[in-house]
């Protein structure tokens, strides 16, 4: 019976643990379905901690029971404990423990090959084996070289920390799949290979954002370019903005000279109807200077007929953006520049401004990291829940609608 | 000892390592495809659970590789398994308070 069941069972319960990760990754890629992704994520792991608990007792000595137990243990204080904010952390370190426990059974295997007792059809043997632990073993080096540098390494403090972890996730992966090439384990060459190539196409995802390359942003080359004069600046397209857009609850735009320029106050409307539609709050903050003249933007946004109860002053808005979901500046630079409060240096210190920084996330639409009139530079885009959207206003705006369109319709809550 | 080698992987190339090189050719496509496009909100709550993920794959493979044996292989199994269900444990964790900072539900 108990043989039957590790024969049959176990294989069964990995596969499904696979399907749920690659379901609950596949979710967690948008903003509406990423809560259920965690679960779908937690459904797997339970499986498989199921498996290996009724494989890990057929063993004698229990050793892997307790280092299970241990681990768990292990696993909930650091994941408690550790800090998510970009601080130096132990944290990300966690994404290499993979390639860590790679490189502890490589170096285990090498010092006893008589500890692998449980040979299959497929175990691969003799020098073939040898290269395939050889090359866990690599890999799990590169992961925990990678996970050092996401937690204390250049890129720890800044919005690149992401590829950094993606990449000692991939690694990790790849240490994986070389252990199951050894062990002769389907399941683990098949989830070590996919989430190979997902944290690399996740870690590239991430440099691109951030106009860089993974080991540019691991080693901290980035930003370091003449003549600019910014570094860890996000960018990302309409339809990442869209994609953050179609959950949100509140969304807060703040237009500024820019919007007026690119006579974008139509497609702002449109876009504003839009996420209203959607069951959104929607709301639009003027700043007393914003556009050429004071009361430009208002005249703007009447002509547009967005409703005067949506517009507020800009220190109402402060009130309103903290608990906002998104906050857009629509051509805007020195209105949301927050060192009119932090920096005494600036030439914008004790003007009135927008904190858009206080929404959960930021999107700025401009054309470019030039400055605006004031002539000083904006601290706001190097924030980490900042991300820049290059581009004529109006062009943006309107791809983003297409890009909400384009969605699946948002269930009531 | 390449030829030794290349020899070897002949041998095996109608078994084991033929199904798993299958395996893993399919599995790094689908890596690929799975992660395409992400909104920057989310970032870092998928980077941790990519490490969780494959933090998981390892410790499945854990059982079937020893920690029958007392001595030094052993130990370093139990602390391999020990810190690879620390990886998965820790990496959901922070998957989670990642993806509620961030405003997910």
């Amino acid at each position: 019976m108990t043989a039957g069941l590790a024969a049959y069972g176990v294989p069964v319960l990995y596969i499904a643990s696979a399907v749920f990760f690659i379901m609950g990754l596949k979710l967690m890629c948008r903003v509406r379905s990423v809560g259920r992704g965690g679960v779908l994520l937690g459904i797997g792991f339970l499986l498989a901690v199921l498996g290996i608990a009724i494989e890990a007792a057929r063993l004698d000595p229990k050793f892997a029971l307790i280092g299970l137990a241990g681990g768990v243990l292990l696993g909930l204080s650091l994941g408690y404990v550790t800090n998510i904010d970009l601080r130096p952390s132990v944290g990300p370190l966690l994404a290499a423990a993979g390639g860590i426990t790679a490189l502890l059974l490589g170096i285990a295997v090498f010092l006893h090959q008589e500890s692998w007792p449980l040979a299959n059809d497929l175990a691969l043997s003799g020098g073939v084996r040898g290269a395939a632990v050889g090359l866990a073993v690599v890999s799990g080096a590169f992961a925990l070289a990678f996970g050092l540098l996401a937690g204390f390494g250049p890129a720890a403090r800044g919005a690149g920390r992401p590829a950094v972890v993606a990449l000692a996730a991939s690694a990790s992966g790849l240490a994986a799949a070389m252990m199951g090439f050894a062990l002769g384990n389907p399941i683990v060459v098949a989830v070590g290979g996919l989430t190979t190539t997902a944290g690399l196409s996740l870690s590239s995802i991430v440099a691109n954002a951030l106009g860089s390359k993974p080991l540019d942003v691991a080693f901290g080359t980035l930003g370091r370019r003449a003549g600019d004069e910014y570094s860890d600046v996000k960018a990302c397209g309409p339809e990442e903005t869209a994609m953050v857009l179609e959950s949100a609850r509140k969304v807060i735009f703040v237009p500024g000279y820019g919007m007026a320029v690119a006579q974008a106050q139509h497609a702002l409307a449109d876009l504003g109807k839009m996420l209203e539609a959607r069951g959104a709050k929607v709301l639009y903050a003027i700043h007393p200077v914003a556009g050429l003249i004071p009361g430009h933007i208002n005249i703007l946004l009447d002509e547009a007929k967005i409703d005067t109860a949506q517009i507020l002053e800009w220190e109402a808005a402060n009130r309103e953006l903290a608990d906002t979901d998104v906050a857009l500046a629509v051509g805007a630079n020195d209105i949301v520049n927050p060192d009119a409060r932090g920096n005494s240096q600036s030439a914008v210190f004790g003007m009135p401004f927008v904190d858009v920084g206080r929404a959960a996330a930021v999107f700025v639409l401009k054309r470019s990291l030039r400055p605006g009139a004031a002539g000083v530079k904006n601290p706001l885009f190097e924030r980490p829940n900042t991300n820049m959207v290059f581009g004529d206003a109006k062009k943006v705006l309107q791809a983003i609608g297409v890009e909400l369109k384009a969605q699946a319709p948002r269930k009531a809550a | 000892m390449i030829g030794e080698v290349m020899g070897e992987i002949a041998g095996e190339m109608t078994g084991g390592l033929l199904i798993s090189l299958y395996l893993f050719t399919l599995a790094a496509f689908l890596g690929m495809d799975v992660i395409r496009k992400v909104p920057p909100t989310l970032y870092g709550a998928l980077a941790a659970a990519v490490g969780a993920a494959a933090a998981l794959a390892v410790v499945v493979a854990l059982p079937s590789a020893g920690a029958s044996r007392p001595g030094v292989a052993a130990a370093l199994t139990t602390v391999a398994v020990m810190i690879g269900s620390a990886g998965v444990v820790g990496g959901l964790l922070r998957l989670r308070r990642l993806s509620h900072k961030r405003g997910g539900k």
